[in-house]
């Protein structure tokens, strides 16, 4: 038995006879009272995500789940492929599993895979991803003035990020991909 | 001029006295849910950060001040940090004796709309008109579920269930009261208004001055989109109400396996001096700073952001 205090991404959950694995997860708490873990989590078999709010003080069932860390090879569009880079042991998983992290993927990125029975389920990002700007159109007079600071840039993998206006093509940036935003420009 | 030095003005052109907190004391906000930093003195022992400027600033008022405003940091030892929860932060925490909440909100609008002005925002949900939702009618609205404040904990069972939301056989009243508010009321706040969520029932509200009727308490919260800015209350001012309080809070500390503080009594001992009504509000700094700015993280409008000084989170 465990506790919703120590949730992961990635965590497999067995809740109401199924087995879920958590997409995200957020600490809440009150003014005052108990605090709960707002927790995104998938069917493993039908893919369906619910959100629940588990309690700090609840008992969870956890399944055993080991992680690996690998890279990110390629995709023919429906399965997504990763490589152990010591065993160079490969894995899959489909599309349905992951979607949500899928945007942030690039060639080579190295990720941490959730195993569970022999499958992968789920796919945890480093929580900064470092993408080179591919276009990022200057901002428009005005921008400024209707309270806008950023604006739309795509990062050489397709990503869209909004970025502070400043931000000019080639440049490298870091994002965070907890929220999505932009974080920081690197300095090279 | 900026923001920290408006909102002084703002305070201090009306009459507020600022005041300094001890950062550091014996006993702590007593409330389960928070965890104050914990700091081992070689002079006395066991003591810890505040988590709010709350007891000494009450300690103040019973002793006679009427209008005073602490600008300064806090602490809370988080879990983990995240874009809205570091565990120092900058708190506005301002009390007047004398208005209920009802003056309480001109008041937090007034001064919201003198720091956007000096920021020089001009578009912004917190400049529009604020969104009045009493808590009562929300749960209606959003849940179908009416008299919040008059049902019972098995009544509040059965509606959880009906919606099918998650419930543990341990769920105190405010816990089930909690497990709906997340699930159907937090989540439907308009991203694009700010909106006062106000009257909470009394469980929700332990130290605020009942409304007429006794069911639910003076006490409001701002958010600007799905952000909570600040949290207020006609103050209650009940010294035997606030010391079961303390000890219910002192209970469920020992049973969680916190670290239980000393009860402050002082603070018990000034509390009936305080005058009803009383307003006091407390008001998160850098996340107001953050909304207003457009930014996604409170590391993004901070001079020396966490990640900087901890390392990459």
């Amino acid at each position: 038995m465990s506790s919703p205090n120590d949730i992961k991404n990635g965590t497999v959950v067995r809740y109401e006879g199924d087995l879920w694995v958590v997409v995200s997860f957020q600490r809440v708490a009150p003014g005052k009272g108990s605090s709960f873990v707002r927790t995104r989590m998938k069917n493993i078999q039908t893919g369906k995500v619910v959100e629940n709010n588990f309690k700090s003080a609840e008992t969870l069932e956890f399944e055993e789940v080991s992680y690996l860390k690998m890279q990110y090879l390629f995709s023919d569009g429906q399965t997504y492929t990763f490589m152990d880079n010591h065993t160079y042991e490969q894995v899959e998983i489909s599309k349905d599993m992951i979607e949500e992290v899928i945007p942030y993927f690039k060639e080579g990125l190295e990720v941490t895979i959730s195993m569970h029975d022999g499958r992968a389920l789920a796919v945890a990002l480093p929580k900064k991803i470092e993408y080179t700007v591919a276009s990022a159109p200057p901002a428009v007079k005005g921008d400024t003035a209707s309270g806008n600071v950023t604006k739309e840039a795509i990062m050489d993998n397709g990503l869209k990020v909004q970025v502070p206006i400043f931000i000019k093509d080639g440049e490298r940036i870091l994002v965070n991909t907890e929220t999505g935003a932009y974080s920081e420009r690197v300095n090279s | 001029m900026k923001a920290l030095a408006v909102i002084r003005f703002f305070f201090t052109q009306r009459g507020f006295t600022e005041i300094e907190v001890p950062l550091l004391v014996a006993s702590p906000d007593s409330d389960p849910s928070l965890s104050p930093l914990e700091v081992r003195l070689r002079a006395f022992g066991s003591s810890a950060l505040i988590t709010s400027p709350e007891y000494s600033m009450k300690k103040l008022l019973g002793k006679g001040m009427e209008k005073i405003f602490y600008l300064g940091k806090v602490f809370r030892d988080e879990e983990t940090w995240n874009e809205t929860h570091i565990s120092e932060f900058t708190m506005l925490e301002w009390y007047e004796t004398g208005i209920d909440y009802r003056a309480g909100m001109e008041q937090t609008r007034a001064l919201v709309l003198a720091v956007a002005e000096a920021l020089q925002v001009t578009h912004h949900p917190l400049l529009e008109v604020w969104e009045m939702k009493r808590i009562e009618d929300l749960f209606v609205e959003r849940l179908g579920v009416d008299r919040i404040g008059e049902r019972s904990r098995d009544e509040l069972f059965t509606e959880a269930s009906r919606l099918g939301v998650h419930t543990d056989a341990s769920d105190t009243w405010s816990d089930l009261f909690y497990r709906l508010y997340l699930f159907g009321i937090e989540p439907n706040l308009s991203r694009e208004k700010a909106t006062v969520l106000y009257d909470y029932p009394l469980p929700q509200a332990a130290l605020a001055r009942p409304c007429p009727g006794g069911v639910y308490a003076e006490r409001f919260e701002l958010f600007s989109g799905t952000l909570e800015l600040c949290n207020a209350f006609t103050e209650l001012t009940d010294a035997v109400v606030q010391r079961s309080r303390f000890e219910a809070e002192r209970r469920e500390c020992i049973r969680l396996g916190k670290p239980v503080f000393p009860i402050d009594e002082e603070l018990l001992c000034l509390l009936p001096s305080v005058p009803n009504p009383t307003f006091g509000n407390g008001l998160g700094v850098d996340r107001l700073l953050m909304t207003l700015l457009g930014g996604s993280s409170i590391e993004d409008i901070l001079l020396f952001p966490p990640s900087h000084l901890f390392g990459n989170l």
